[in-house]
């Protein structure tokens, strides 16, 4: 009878590790140091309602390891976008279908918001909502663009 | 994001700010919660849980949408039985708000179904599992209560319960805090249900 080696397997590198105690980290997408269109839309477009659901949205993704998890996450988008595995979270306020679209970044557990919008009817708003978050994540690929931190407080 | 001291200040002059902040939380809360209860639920399709809350499925997809849906409490209860938990709805400081909120995470979110509260069924579970030195109002409530035996389970570990926690009659008089713990509104409320 041959013999079998039955040593256990000790280490298989296809299996990642994931360390509950690191939190996801959000970023902006900046064209520069001095743009940054997620803080404007943040600031112009969302009311307190919108601000804070967002924030809170945010504050409680960011301790859930798997992002198909997320509360509100919604789908990662076909189609040309998944090319930079762009993603959709959703939320309601102020009477409106809020879209952020993200990506991920180099770093683990780093993810990126590109650009905010909303939604009705299978129509986003602004209507080229889309092919900018595709020209976004591509220029973020290209190192065309920059990330800025957006801080997450956990106390008010 | 914002700036702290102004978020504060706003917080304590505007009542519709206070609302909207209030919502926030909880619009994303309980969302969140709900997703993490059916995930880790044996069943865990949205379809399987709209079956045992007698709703449509688009609607458990609706309320796993942040903002989506105004929450009334038949929802919450019909929601929380089919899901075989309690639940509890109380008014508490600002600061305690933030602390549930910071606290919670999904990943951890795990509260055990009945079938599975060996503290609920179990008659001789330990009592400081159950409660913790809180509101004294509380605890005279649950023992008139048990008193008259209305509320069954609940009166069978009040007389035996642990000597660090206050009796009703120790606490008459005394300035104790009137904010109730985590773990005595949880079971409070949970037992109610």
């Amino acid at each position: 009878m041959a013999q079998v080696n039955r040593k256990p397997l000790t280490h298989n590198n296809k299996v990642i590790p994931l360390s509950p105690g690191a939190p996801w980290t959000f970023w902006d997408f900046c064209l520069s140091k001095e743009s940054n269109p997620i803080e404007s839309w943040y600031q112009s477009a969302l009311s307190d309602d919108g601000k804070f659901l967002l924030d809170s949205l945010l504050k409680s993704n960011r301790k859930t390891a798997l992002p198909n998890d997320w509360v509100g996450f919604r789908k990662f988008l076909k189609g040309k976008p998944n090319k930079y595995k762009i993603w959709e979270l959703g939320f309601r306020a102020d009477g409106r279908q809020y879209r952020v679209f993200g990506t991920f970044g180099t770093v683990r557990k780093q993810a990126i918001l590109l650009l905010g919008c909303y939604h009705k009817g299978g129509v986003y708003t602004p209507p080229d909502s889309l092919e900018q978050a595709y020209k976004r994540a591509r220029m973020l690929a290209e190192n065309k663009a920059v990330i800025h931190a957006r801080p997450i407080n956990d106390d008010l | 994001m914002r700036d702290r001291s102004t978020t504060i200040s706003k917080l304590k002059q505007s009542r519709s700010f206070r609302a909207s902040y209030i919502a926030a939380k909880l619009k994303v809360l309980i969302p969140a919660q709900l997703r993490a209860l059916r995930l880790k639920s044996e069943t865990n399709r949205q379809e399987d849980l709209a079956l045992a809350a007698e709703m449509r499925q688009s609607r458990i997809s609706a309320m796993e949408t942040p903002g989506a849906v105004n929450f009334n409490l038949d929802t919450l209860v019909r929601v929380a039985s089919a899901l075989k938990v309690g639940l509890v709805v109380k008014f508490v400081p600002f600061s305690e708000m933030l602390r549930w909120e910071n606290e919670f995470s999904q990943d951890s979110f795990n509260p055990v179904t009945i079938d599975r509260d060996s503290d609920f069924q179990g008659r001789n579970a330990p009592v400081t599992q159950f409660y913790q030195l809180g509101s004294a109002r509380f605890l005279e409530g649950t023992y008139r209560h048990s008193q008259r035996g209305s509320v069954g389970a609940v009166g069978d570990y009040i007389p035996g319960y642990s000597p660090n926690i206050l009796r009703p009659s120790e606490t008459s008089g005394m300035n104790v805090d009137p904010r109730p713990l985590g773990g005595l509104g949880s079971a409070a409320m949970s037992i109610k249900q």
